[in-house]
């Protein structure tokens, strides 16, 4: 048992660097991969293995999704708004800095969940039942409060929301589209984000590899932080860890872009981690990965978040490592390649893993939502805005 | 923090990782139990492993029921597909939930697994 679960975590690690350094290959995606190949894995090990080989995945990605989205300005989702402070360093040459600085996050939110878990247990078993009544409620202030927090044009911020959720519910209720997430997200947060790194012409310095320098006070707030919004927003549906990060900043004084990328990266693994929390204790899958994982496994017992907790801590140590190699090896290479033809091929990837996965409807969807991943851009909008593509389904599915 | 730091503090966590996992290991799968020791109502809904001989196989159409016998007892067991590779008298290892079906126990078939072939 033991060797086998060794095993299924080296495998999980590989298939999750895979998915973490690739824009817009989502781990549900390849869960999902794992789910159609269950059948012919479970003659030669058991469900339990399997599942382990998910979490492995789930996590190498949420340390390792930050590198595309600061070397090429590719982010998921959840990475959206590393983006920014990253992609500002890369451009100072110190790349490899911010990868650290997220990898440091990630780490340490790892570890302190994974030791307060005892606690936060009947913390979520508390909180769950009332913000459950609520939630729609909650997500409209909280989407109100993000858009009134804007500071450049609060008419763009809401139009952009409004046009991000029309687009959302529209392709998510359109039943012939298949996986219709993979699309709208990678349109919306990706080939966007692509199209103006090849617009903008952009140049990469060379990278240097000092260890990034940052005062320990403004280190644990942002730590801190992460703990406070990401355990109130991985309870709810659409808000991830792009809105905690900004709700989390609010709270902190200003802890600088630097204290920002750390907090980026401990709310993605947080995200992560408290999914498995609520799995056990509310039994709801909060995730793709958990959908996935659900459906593996038929009973979730305290000893199999016992193994997911182990699992991860493992991961988080190898998942470090290979972050710290693989940011050395990006930033040595991303200098000497021409970007715009990067961008391009990447470009090129995502859209015919939408044709394949999604068909030609979904290919549309994938189009418009480059568009409007576009505008905040544009008008120097925040890019978590576009969350609304998730958050308005959500609000009006409980509303109405 | 260093560099070294950083490495320093990711391979104990790692090493911690491994540590849960040697002392989690062993417990993962479900109970082994005698047979005897499935009473209803206590033992309902609990998933439980049990290890015994066929005594007796019954066919239906997308329905299997395996009787299983081990030195202390005989429960039925239900696998919901047509399945063909079980015979009398083979040994064989089952996990699965215990329900009540006519107030009396049987077992809803997660996982079989053949340890000897007769």
């Amino acid at each position: 048992m033991f060797t086998q679960i060794i095993i299924a975590i080296l495998i999980g690690t590989f298939l999750g660097t895979i998915t973490g350094l690739i824009p817009g290959i989502h781990i549900n995606l390849l869960a999902l991969l794992i789910l159609s190949f269950s059948p012919l894995a479970l003659t030669i090990t058991t469900p339990i293995i399997l599942t382990v080989v998910i979490v492995a995945m789930a996590i190498t990605h949420t340390f390792l999704d930050t590198i595309p989205s600061i070397f090429l300005g590719a982010p998921d989702p959840e990475t959206a708004l590393s983006v920014l402070p990253g992609h500002k360093m890369l451009l100072k040459g110190e790349g490899y800095s911010a990868v650290i600085l997220t990898v440091m996050g990630s780490l340490s939110a790892i570890i302190i969940s994974v030791a307060l878990t005892p606690i936060i247990l009947p913390i979520v078993e508390f909180l769950y039942p009332l913000i459950k009544t609520y939630i729609s409620y909650i997500l409209i202030t909280a989407s109100s409060f993000l858009i009134l927090k804007e500071k450049k044009s609060k008419l763009w911020a809401l139009m952009i929301f409004l046009m991000a959720g029309t687009l959302g519910i529209a392709s998510l209720n359109i039943p012939t589209i298949r996986n219709p997430l993979f699309p709208l997200l990678s349109g919306l947060f990706g080939t966007s984000m692509l199209v103006i790194s090849i617009k903008e012409n952009t140049l990469i310095p060379k990278q240097n590899f000092n260890f990034p320098t940052i005062k320990k006070s403004k280190a644990y707030q942002a730590i801190a932080a992460s703990f406070v919004s990401g355990s109130c927003c991985s309870f709810l549906p659409g808000l991830g860890p792009s809105q905690a990060a900004i709700i989390g900043q609010q709270m902190t004084k200003n802890i600088g872009d630097k204290g920002f990328l750390i907090l980026i990266g401990a709310l993605n693994t947080i995200n992560m981690i408290l999914s498995f929390i609520a799995l056990y204790s509310l039994n709801t899958a909060r995730n793709g990965a958990i959908v996935i994982i659900t459906s593996i496994l038929k009973s979730f017992s305290k000893n199999h978040l016992i193994l997911y907790l182990g699992t991860a801590l493992i991961v988080a140590g190898i998942a470090t490592i290979l972050a710290i190699y693989i940011s050395k090896t990006f930033s040595k290479i991303i200098p000497k390649l021409n970007y715009k033809i990067l961008c391009a091929l990447i470009i090129l990837l995502i859209a015919i893993l939408v044709f394949i996965l999604s068909g030609p409807l979904g290919f549309l969807v994938l189009i418009i939502a480059t568009f409007v991943g576009l505008i905040p851009q544009i008008k120097s909008v925040g890019k978590n805005h576009l969350m609304g593509c998730l958050i308005l389904p959500v609000i009006l599915y409980f509303i109405l | 923090m260093q560099e070294s730091n950083l490495f320093k503090v990711a391979i104990i966590c790692s090493l911690i990782g491994i540590f849960v996992l040697l002392m989690i290991s062993e417990h993962l799968e479900p109970e082994h139990v005698k047979i005897s020791s499935i009473k209803l109502p206590e033992s309902n809904g609990i998933i439980a492993r049990i290890k015994g001989e066929v005594t007796n196989v019954k066919k239906m159409t997308g329905l299997t029921i395996i009787t299983v016998k081990d030195s202390t007892g005989e429960i039925p067991a239900i696998l919901f597909e047509d399945f063909s590779k079980i015979n009398k008298s083979d040994f064989i290892e089952l996990t699965g939930e215990i329900t009540e079906y006519n107030e009396k126990p049987e077992m809803i078939i997660n996982t079989l697994k053949c340890l000897h072939k007769s």
